[in-house]
């Protein structure tokens, strides 16, 4: 989907294309994931924001300007929905008791259960939750998301 | 300390770093399409949800707005604004009214509809002669001698009762 492509797409769901919502949703939900999965280190957040991500797009979508390529808005939703996600969190985490940790529920349900390196992959989120919010998220861009910087 | 936790974060990137290809593995899945898939159906799902909760959410602030004015409209009610204002020295059997007119009607009004005759008129039409004369004596008055009848007069002029 190039350039002209994709703002064809656009344009035929502001004019009520349901179908046409579907092909962006699509293309861009598992970009839309893996940074919020990186950020959140947990399938069930990463998960929650996607989706939320998703309904900003449908309410959106007609604010965004065509000034930027669509992934460069999706992407600074994604971002800011992701940092609010950690505030809310950090927050929660405050006055709870418990340690706010998810491990428990993540090691028995994700999305990818029968992956041989499981324990390595939970391994590095581990790792990547020990970075501060703003390098790991530099981090993920450089060498996940192969963004150059 | 700062310089410590920059080492850290390095000596953290560098760990990632020989793992990042075990990562991208994870990334690229066979079985992630079926998850994408969904996905777009469950945010929908979710939007839906999110609708219909919001059609019966209770708002803070219509509520308060609902309790400001029923307790307004109870307290319209409760008050009465037929009833005359109440003073201090409401036990005073005369008006505030300067118009003895209005006072003989008061005072008629007031005292169980007697028949509460002054005649303030002739004091004030007439000279105080006349209405001194105009009023009733009881014997034991009339029997007085003038110069106390005088006396008696000045006191109640004096004390305002006429």
């Amino acid at each position: 989907m190039d350039f002209v492509e994709e703002q064809k797409i656009i344009k035929e769901f502001l004019n009520g294309s349901d179908i046409a919502f579907k092909q962006i949703v699509d293309k861009y939900s598992s970009k839309i994931y893996w940074h919020a999965r990186g950020m959140l280190n947990n399938h069930f957040d990463a998960d929650e924001v996607t989706q939320e991500v998703i309904i900003i797009l449908y309410k959106k979508l007609h604010t965004f300007n065509f000034n930027s390529s669509l992934y460069t808005w999706i992407y600074q939703v994604t971002h800011r929905k992701t940092l609010n996600f950690i505030r809310k969190n950090n927050v929660k985490s405050f006055f709870s008791l418990s340690d706010g940790s998810y491990n428990g529920i993540e090691s028995t349900v994700d999305i990818y259960n029968d992956f041989e390196k499981r324990d390595e992959v939970e391994q590095i989120e581990k790792v990547l939750q020990r970075i501060p919010t703003r390098q790991r998220e530099v981090f993920i861009m450089k060498n996940f998301e192969e963004i150059n910087l | 300390m700062k310089k410590n936790s920059t080492e850290d974060i390095k000596y953290l990137e560098s760990q990632l770093s020989q793992k990042i290809k075990i990562y991208k593995e994870f990334q690229k899945l066979d079985n992630k399409e079926r998850y994408f898939g969904n996905l777009y159906h469950n945010a929908m799902g979710k939007m839906a949800e999110k609708k219909s909760e919001k059609a019966f959410r209770f708002l803070p602030a219509v509520g308060y707005a609902v309790l400001f004015i029923i307790s307004f409209v109870v307290l319209l009610n409760s008050l009465n604004f037929n009833d005359k204002v109440l003073l201090s020295d409401d036990l005073y059997p005369f008006s505030e009214t300067s118009l003895w007119l209005e006072e003989e009607e008061y005072l008629s009004a007031t005292l169980d509809d007697e028949d509460f005759n002054i005649d303030y008129v002739g004091y004030i039409n007439n000279d105080e002669l006349n209405y001194f004369n105009a009023l009733s004596f009881d014997y034991e008055i009339e029997q007085l001698p003038e110069s106390d009848i005088n006396d008696i007069y000045v006191n109640l002029k004096n004390k305002k009762i006429l």
